[in-house]
């Protein structure tokens, strides 16, 4: 399947149209009604839960992280966008109230996170509580993680698994 | 808000993963990687974005299915 970026300019904003009448606000409202949801579910366990978001999900696991920090110890954003900006609802103005451990996997050829933006998020997230690790993947484009895309980069996307699944491993015991 | 539920085989209790999606919406590509968290031990609800009515969410009845 084409990835967003190769898609002409009116195309890609008829993909991105639910996206953009989203806010923030709405997915930490619903992640509440989802953690109440599985407070209810005998097959979940209370207390510590993971996230992973891909692209604009990256800045929401951000997010939620920062809006329900009792419940959130093992986040990760792989190829997110909007993380750091000038916005007062920037994710990367959270960082105080993250708690546990943040992983983000970026591609090197990501237009929406270059080096600058890359280095502030780490600065940005230096002297708080949450370990943060990321990883740069050497030629990867942006959504080298969506497997079905025709810029899936499956070297980069195990490096995030493993990452990732070695971060649960910490964080998230039985 | 529609949300895909998948979980282990194995008795629980598992923590939970969430899966925050990007544009194109949910489709059986993120549901493979809700089924990769899921496989390893943990339940890995999916979600989706809108609506805004928080109180009907009921995930498990939405897409139920199996790790």
């Amino acid at each position: 399947m084409i990835s967003l970026h190769h898609l002409d300019p009116a195309a890609q904003e008829e993909v991105l149209k639910p996206m953009r009448s989203q806010t923030d606000a709405q997915v930490v409202e619903d992640t509440g009604a989802l953690i109440r949801f599985l407070g209810a579910d005998a097959v979940a366990c209370s207390g510590a839960m993971g996230a992973i978001g891909l692209c604009t999900g990256g800045r929401h696991v951000m997010q939620v992280a920062g809006h329900h920090p009792a419940n959130f110890v093992a986040s990760a954003c792989l190829h997110g966008m909007r993380l750091v900006g000038d916005d007062a609802d920037s994710p990367h103005r959270l960082a105080d109230r993250f708690r546990g451990e943040l992983y983000c996997g970026f591609g090197e050829k990501d237009h929406c996170t270059p080096p600058p933006l890359v280095a502030g998020l780490a600065e940005a997230l230096r002297d708080h509580a949450v370990a943060y690790r990321f990883a740069v993947h050497r030629a990867a484009e942006r959504g080298h993680a969506l497997p079905d895309r025709d810029i899936y980069d499956k070297q980069a996307a195990n490096r995030d698994w493993g990452l990732i699944f070695a971060m649960f491993r910490r964080q998230l015991r039985p | 808000m529609k949300t895909f539920l998948t979980q282990p085989e194995q008795e629980g209790p598992h923590h939970a993963v969430v899966l925050y999606m990007d544009a194109w919406g949910l489709r059986e590509e993120l549901f493979d990687l809700a089924r990769r968290v899921a496989v390893w031990g943990i339940a890995a609800p999916c979600r989706t974005s809108i609506t805004g009515s928080v109180g009907a969410c009921e995930p498990r009845s939405a897409t139920p299915h199996s790790a």
